[in-house]
């Protein structure tokens, strides 16, 4: 048996090391496709349910998809006129950062007035601060903005990807299944069902957890920011953006909530004439009191099957994942690790257990 | 009067017409025939439809061996199957059974979460096997626990009487061995 163990793990391992190169050489193209298999995974149990009650799969899938259609089609409709200013900003990102430096050296210059008024801070510091905080946020802000520029270009394209390979995840998941099943190889059959079926179970799970952390926090982000905009020049299209790429960066773990913060802060920077300190203060609040929510309530009651890994390991894939496939690969990294994870955990673990001395007793008692 | 449940028509309508274009299917036709899944609802015999796995084998190709954890039982379709116990290190093989099409084999390890107690090896070239793993049996549980109760039984049932058919035959080599043993000290003696 540990021979085999030890085949399916180097069989893993190869499979892995090729996947991770082909998706390297592919780069662009697969990152469309890889999400809309995650998509399609997260999804299937409730096409699958709906068939269960007798909704056939193909009105099940078509309702889905007009669903979110029409959602892309509103949001567009929507958002476009609100954001056209920033729409321009984004495509003209050299502007878009003489824009966000300008506002970032007066709230600077703001926040450190304050600072020397109350006595914090030396008058002669003042300047230094002012230069080592813009440059900071600078280079962050730079970064975010070059990759919403690149991001907005192809999205269309992406989409357009997304949907086609989501929707054959959705009709032919079964078969996808049955295919894989049918061609592994006699010697590795079992190891492989149970390798499949018990890493299905915990990291299903994990990514369904995901899921549900994610909309849950969006809901208290955008509730969060809707009470800040009584006080504040803060919208409610731009409370709901801020609240859903908040929710969505909290998906990578350490830096994702400060990627959010700042995102959502360079957004209020760009929208609107006036730099409003007291929305950006509040952003980041919000961000503070989502961050304590989630760790102290959601994560634990959420996540059954949380795939525990060192956060030192997190943050190394994160980098590793931001190299290989930007946002998109900050975002997979925890659950590929985790994915990995849990393989190693069943063929070492899981597959000893089969054979316990309680278990021969019985079978042996009759 | 009864409430008239949307869903439940929905369900019924859709099950009838997926079991009316499974009748024609070769699978479908040997599940049915088992005494194992007589009596389970349509929903259920359509979800264990949907979860079998078909697999081939050549001939003296290892289905599973002694000692490995069972994960899956299989349902013989096509072809010849041996399953049998101790090989190799100086053991001699002690044939348990040869199966034809219709036989259930491998429940025992996937329901007891147990190690492979005997061996099991394909006899003919094309051997077809349909395999439903631990994983489908959970499934089973979770969707129709009724049918899967049912299935447990009947895997149970199925068990025992192997159980009894090899104690007996153990009784019968407990009785030969005796009479060899008082033949050869007999023969000593003398």
């Amino acid at each position: 048996m540990k021979k085999d163990s030890l085949l399916v793990l180097v069989c893993v391992v190869a499979g892995i090391a090729i996947t991770g190169w082909v998706v390297f050489q592919a780069g662009a193209l697969l990152k469309p496709v890889v999400a809309a298999m995650l998509a399609g995974y997260i999804v299937f149990p409730i096409v699958r349910h709906a068939n269960r009650l007798g909704i056939p799969k193909s009105v099940s899938i078509i309702a889905m998809f007009i669903f979110m259609f029409a959602l892309v089609v509103y949001l567009a409709v929507s958002l476009i006129p609100a954001v056209k200013n920033e729409l321009e900003a984004v495509s003209n990102p050299d502007n878009a950062i003489k824009v966000a430096k300008s506002k970032l050296i007066s709230i600077s210059k703001a926040i450190t007035q304050e600072l020397v008024e109350l006595g914090i801070v030396k008058e002669m510091a003042a300047d230094q601060i002012i230069e080592s905080i813009s440059a900071f946020i600078l280079e962050a802000a730079k970064d975010t903005i070059m990759q919403s520029s690149k991001f907005a270009k192809v999205t269309a394209l992406y989409l357009l990807i997304f949907f086609f390979v989501l929707f054959f995840c959705l009709s032919d998941g079964d078969r996808i299944y049955h295919y894989f099943m049918e061609v592994m190889p006699n010697a590795f059959y079992e190891n492989g069902v149970f390798i499949f079926g018990r890493a299905a179970e915990i990291f299903g799970g994990y990514l369904r957890g995901l899921v549900i952390e994610t909309v849950i926090l969006t809901f208290i982000s955008f509730s969060l920011l809707l009470v800040l905009g009584e006080f504040t020049s803060l919208t409610v299209v731009l409370a709901g953006a801020i609240a859903v790429i908040l929710g969505v960066t909290n998906v990578i773990r350490i830096v994702g909530p400060i990627i959010g913060t700042v995102i959502g802060i360079i957004l209020l920077l760009t929208v609107g004439d006036t730099v409003d300190a007291m929305a950006i203060a509040g952003v980041i609040g919000v961000t503070i009191i989502i961050q304590i929510l989630d760790n102290a309530v959601i994560l634990p009651s959420v996540m059954k099957d949380q795939v525990d890994i060192h956060p030192v390991i997190c943050l190394v894939g994160i980098l590793a994942g931001g190299e290989v496939a930007g946002i998109l690969g900050m975002i997979l990294a925890i659950p590929v690790i985790g994915g990995a994870k849990v393989v190693y955990q069943v063929l070492s673990v899981e597959l000893k257990r089969f054979g316990s001395d309680s278990a021969t007793q019985i079978v042996a008692g009759g | 009067m009864p409430r008239f449940n949307i869903f439940h028509y929905l369900t019924k309508r859709e099950t009838v017409r997926a079991l009316k274009r499974l009748q024609s299917n070769d699978d479908f036709l040997l599940l049915e025939g088992l005494e194992l899944f007589k009596g389970m609802s349509p929903g259920a015999m359509l979800m264990i439809m949907e979860r079998l796995v078909e697999r081939r084998y050549s001939r003296g190709e290892t289905v599973f061996e002694e000692g490995q954890p069972g994960i899956c039982c299989f349902i013989l379709k096509e072809g010849q199957v041996q399953i049998f116990a101790g090989q190799g290190n100086g053991d001699s093989k002690v044939i348990l059974a040869n199966l034809t099409r219709g036989a259930l084999f491998g429940e025992i390890a996937v329901t007891s979460e147990h190690h492979r107690m005997s061996s099991a090896e394909s006899q003919e070239n094309g051997t077809v096997l349909l395999s439903l793993s631990m994983f489908d049996l959970s499934a089973l549980e979770k969707e129709f626990p009724k049918d899967a109760v049912h299935l447990y039984k009947r895997f149970n049932y199925a068990i025992v009487k192997e159980m009894l058919v090899n104690m007996s035959q153990l009784q019968k080599l407990k009785g030969e061995n005796a009479r060899l043993k008082e033949q050869l000290s007999s023969d000593e003696e003398r």
